[in-house]
């Protein structure tokens, strides 16, 4: 299996000036020293040729910065990174991909055909070929009837599905999405979900960034986990996730009073409702004697559930317990 | 080639369909009518005001739509984040630029056509009633003064577009004001710098020389100049030097007394096209190569 994207030590670290403009206005930071801002370290990852990567990380863990430099928008500090064996910037490697960005933002006054039309040309497609691509487009991501609404008048839904339309006009070989279900509703979700699998049945690379990870659990091939700039994992998701089961989910009735305290002991949590009990025991042998004590005890076994890990619980192994959202302010800020 | 004018369309797609260039171009129109109207409450000759005006209003009209949809240009695409989509297509930034400065001046030729049509009919049916022997000669001098004036906007875009692609509105607006004052009084700047180098013993000679003949002269201890004086001249000459000299594409005054005034005078308030369009390429090519320069090396927030 060969490597569609390939990083090499890639790194950005954003700098301050001393003269900055934010939104339109012209601020000085006359702080001594220029802020820098570690957003990306060292990442090396590859992307093999027909998978569905997911790029995982609280918000603030680089994943934008990662992909922006993928597509040329922002330069690297450190490091490289090859598309389909090509530098960064290659026309012709770009000419392979399709990219949704970060709460896409289209040209409103246009509609949605003049926009996959304009975009169309940009990729170097003849008028035909537009013709032919368009409608077909539209039909997938089941915007046809949009076709000549402006895009002001879409719905966040409607903008995410025209914007991977608007990266999927030139067929590409590898497909790159920046938080492609962050904002929708469930039907939305999965929606894209459902496109994303149809790509990779295709045989499309796709690469996408999500801070959910349910999402990227449900469709994933191989994931890598970004944290504060670091790639903390990378792998399977199978073999990240059945690397072990964590729990037992035991369900019985009918248990003796004595019997369920002496599981209980073993046990990481007891439930009790009416006559029914739920343990959860960590260690296979544990579960294994609780098993037998309750046919000992003349009670029913109802359930017995090895649970697995889950993504979230890899996730947070690496991250730290509670910092899902806001990891990325402690770190990343330095002088 | 496509890829820039797909840009280039899309540029002018999105100027007409903004309605506060309908606005302007609405009050531009009843600006340049309001001629028959005043053309009776003075005592110039009716076919002259007429033509002043609409001349006047053809031109800083056309400096203010420039002005006014020149800055976003760049800025509103960094601002909304479609430049993120439009550089990971495989297309080069400064096609990008060339597409987005060629949708602009093709905007801005079409609003000055139609603000000429509006002024052609008017002093053509004006021409009716006044019956003016030279009719046919002011009807060409005007329209070598509009020509002039779209020479003159390619070089204003081509600002508006530099400072556009490195900061934002306010500040580009202000950059792109400074440029045409600066282009306007160039010649009067010119002077002033002359005549700070003619002051001096011996200068007379030097004066009608460049930039780097007068600091030598000044720097000169012989002449007595102190470094005030070099100041003074350094950015005098300077502005003249580095910015534009619209007074090349100013056919106006031309338009208006080609008939009236001798043959001395007529020499001098004469402009040349070809000397306004050799000025006017390589600068123009000069501003875009450098706003292309900086665009292709910047990340884009
Ligand atoms: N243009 C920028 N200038 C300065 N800092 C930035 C910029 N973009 C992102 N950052 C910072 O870099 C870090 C990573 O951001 P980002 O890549 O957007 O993360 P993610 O996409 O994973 O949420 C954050 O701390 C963010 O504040
Ligand atoms: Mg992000």
């Amino acid at each position: 299996m060969d490597n569609v994207i390939v990083t090499q030590h890639l790194s950005k670290i954003y700098v301050q000036d001393f003269l900055t403009f934010e939104s339109g206005r012209p601020r000085l930071n006359l702080r001594r020293e220029t802020k820098r801002r570690e957003a990306l370290r060292d990442l090396n990852l590859e992307v093999r040729r027909g998978e569905i990567f997911g790029l995982i990380g609280p918000n603030g863990a680089g994943k934008t910065t990662a992909i922006k430099i993928l597509m040329g928008i922002h330069f690297p500090t450190r490091g490289s990174a090859k598309i389909l064996g090509r530098p960064l910037g290659d026309k012709w490697a770009k000419a392979q991909i399709g990219y949704l960005p970060e709460n896409p933002y289209f040209y409103d006054y246009l509609t949605g055909g003049e926009f996959l039309d304009y975009y169309g040309r940009l990729y170097g497609m003849g008028r035909s070929q537009r013709r032919a691509k368009i409608p077909e487009l539209l039909e997938r991501v089941g915007l046809t009837a949009s076709v000549s609404i402006p895009l002001r008048g879409y719905s966040k839904g409607m903008l995410q599905r025209i914007g991977i339309a608007q990266a999927l006009l030139n067929d590409p070989e590898i497909v790159v999405l920046d938080e492609p279900q962050s904002g929708l509703d469930p039907i939305g979700r999965k929606e894209i979900r459902d496109i994303i699998l149809s790509l990779r049945e295709q045989g499309k690379t796709v690469f996408f960034s999500s801070h959910i990870l349910q999402d990227a659990e449900m469709i994933c091939d191989r994931v890598g986990i970004l944290h504060l700039g670091d790639l903390v994992k990378i792998g399977r998701l199978e073999e990240l996730l059945t690397a072990q089961v964590s729990e037992f989910e035991i369900v019985a009735s009918g248990m003796r009073a004595e019997a369920i305290a002496e599981v209980e002991r073993t046990s990481k949590r007891t439930l009790r409702r009416a006559d029914d009990v739920l343990f959860i025991i960590e260690r296979r042998g544990d579960a294994d004697a609780a098993l037998a004590k309750i046919s000992a005890c003349g009670g029913t076994l109802l359930s017995f559930t090895p649970r697995k890990e889950t993504l979230e619980d890899i996730f947070l192994k690496q991250v730290g317990r509670g910092t899902r959202e806001v990891a990325g302010a402690s770190r990343g800020e330095v002088a | 080639m496509d890829k820039v004018f797909a840009i280039a369309q899309n540029t002018f797609k999105e100027a007409i369909r903004n309605r506060v260039m309908y606005v302007i171009l609405v009050f531009a129109i009843l600006f340049i009518l309001t001629g028959v109207v005043v053309k009776d409450l003075t005592i110039a000759a009716h076919g002259l005001v007429i033509r002043a005006i609409g001349l006047w209003a053809i031109n800083v009209f056309g400096l203010i739509l420039a002005l006014l949809l020149g800055i976003g240009l760049v800025y509103t695409e960094l601002d909304k984040k479609t430049i993120y989509t439009i550089v990971s297509k495989p297309i080069d930034r400064w096609q990008f630029l060339l597409g987005k400065y060629l949708g602009l001046l093709l905007t801005l030729y079409l609003i000055v056509v139609v603000m000429s049509a509006v002024f052609l009919v008017e002093i053509h049916l004006l021409n009716r009633q006044i019956q003016d022997p030279h009719f046919g000669l002011a009807m060409l001098m005007s329209l070598k003064a509009i020509f002039l004036g779209c020479v003159e906007l390619a070089v204003v875009v081509a600002f508006a577009l530099l400072f556009s692609s490195f900061s934002s509105p306010v500040l580009s607006g202000f950059m792109t004001l400074m440029v045409i004052v600066a282009g306007r009084l160039n010649e009067d700047i010119e002077r002033f710098a002359q005549k700070i180098i003619a002051g001096f013993e011996g200068g007379g000679e030097v004066a009608k020389q460049g930039f780097l003949a007068g600091m030598a002269f000044l720097r000169d201890p012989a002449t007595g100049a102190t470094i005030f004086d070099q100041i003074k001249f350094l950015f005098a000459k300077g502005t003249a030097l580095v910015f534009p000299n619209f007074e090349l594409f100013n056919a106006r005054t031309l338009a208006l007394h080609f008939d009236t005034v001798d043959v001395n005078i007529l020499k001098m308030i004469t402009v040349s096209t070809s000397d306004a369009l050799i000025y006017a390429v390589p600068y123009t090519a000069s501003v875009l190569l450098l706003a292309m320069f900086l665009f292709g090396r910047r990340n884009f927030r």
